[in-house]
């Protein structure tokens, strides 16, 4: 996974960040982002598919079959192994950034200074 | 409400016919299922807030995906930028006729310039492409970069 990819955009990181819990459809691609980012972002249909078909022509995900008992309107996708390693690789970056803020002694503005 | 969610989920399936058509063509049946979905649990969770929440990024993603690729043809771009003058200098001189007047319906007023000036030629753009007047011939390329 080339680190050039990185940072990922914020829809395609809560798309694989939902799919690393297991084979979803598109809806449930949706609400898991929501609950995910704690509400703060919500990734609407077009911006969904866009990004599925990105990440499909990529190969970080794929299309796979849906449970038996399931709505056969819907499609069901499953991250792969170059995906899992992308986000992973994303998350790690995260992670040294927070690191270093914490090194740091970040702390957010008190607001009116 | 219910009625209204049914019109909510119906309007936005015709949305649907001015985003790029590779992305109609291969997710658009989905699409629509996952905004009525996403519509009906915001009504639950949240009443009519969800319901705002959920059209105004509807809204956004039309803006985003679809309106790009609509003005790229001049067949809509022309119509579309004279039609937007228009409404907006009508909306202008009605505010500016209403500013004397009661407060609420110079706000009233004050939104048409925001609103008039995108939806109005935009619908009329539909309109006239659905009755087979304006005969679009976009490239639908751009899927669209996040």
């Amino acid at each position: 996974m080339p680190s050039a990819n990185l940072p990922l955009p914020p829809a395609t990181f809560f798309i694989l960040f939902a799919l690393a819990t297991g084979d979803k459809h598109g809806y449930a691609i949706m609400q898991d982002a929501r609950k995910l980012s704690d509400n703060r972002f919500q990734i609407g249909p077009a911006t969904l598919y866009t990004t599925v078909q990105r990440l499909l022509d990529s190969s970080w995900i794929e299309e796979v079959q849906g449970p038996a008992d399931g709505d056969p309107r819907r499609r069901y996708y499953r991250l792969t192994k170059q995906g899992n390693s992308a986000l992973h690789y994303e998350m790690d970056r995260m992670e040294a950034l927070v690191r270093k803020s914490k090194a740091l002694r970040l702390r957010p503005m008190e607001s009116g200074s | 409400m219910i009625i209204s969610l049914q019109l909510s989920t119906r309007l936005y399936a015709r949305l649907l016919v001015l985003y790029p058509e590779e992305l109609r063509r291969d997710y658009g049946s989905e699409m629509a299922l996952a905004f009525a979905d996403d519509l009906d649990t915001a009504r639950r969770d949240a009443g009519l807030r969800g319901v705002i929440r959920v059209w105004r990024c509807a809204l956004c993603e039309f803006l985003k995906f679809a309106l790009p690729g609509r003005l790229s043809s001049p067949a809509v771009r022309v119509p579309f930028i004279a039609l937007a003058f228009s409404v907006f200098s009508l909306s202008v001189e009605l505010v500016l006729h209403y500013s004397t007047q009661a407060p609420l319906r110079f706000a009233i007023a004050a939104m048409l310039p925001t609103f008039g000036t995108v939806l109005t030629p935009l619908a009329v753009i539909w309109a006239c492409r659905s009755r087979g007047v304006l005969s679009l011939g976009l490239s639908h390329a751009a899927v669209g970069e996040e």
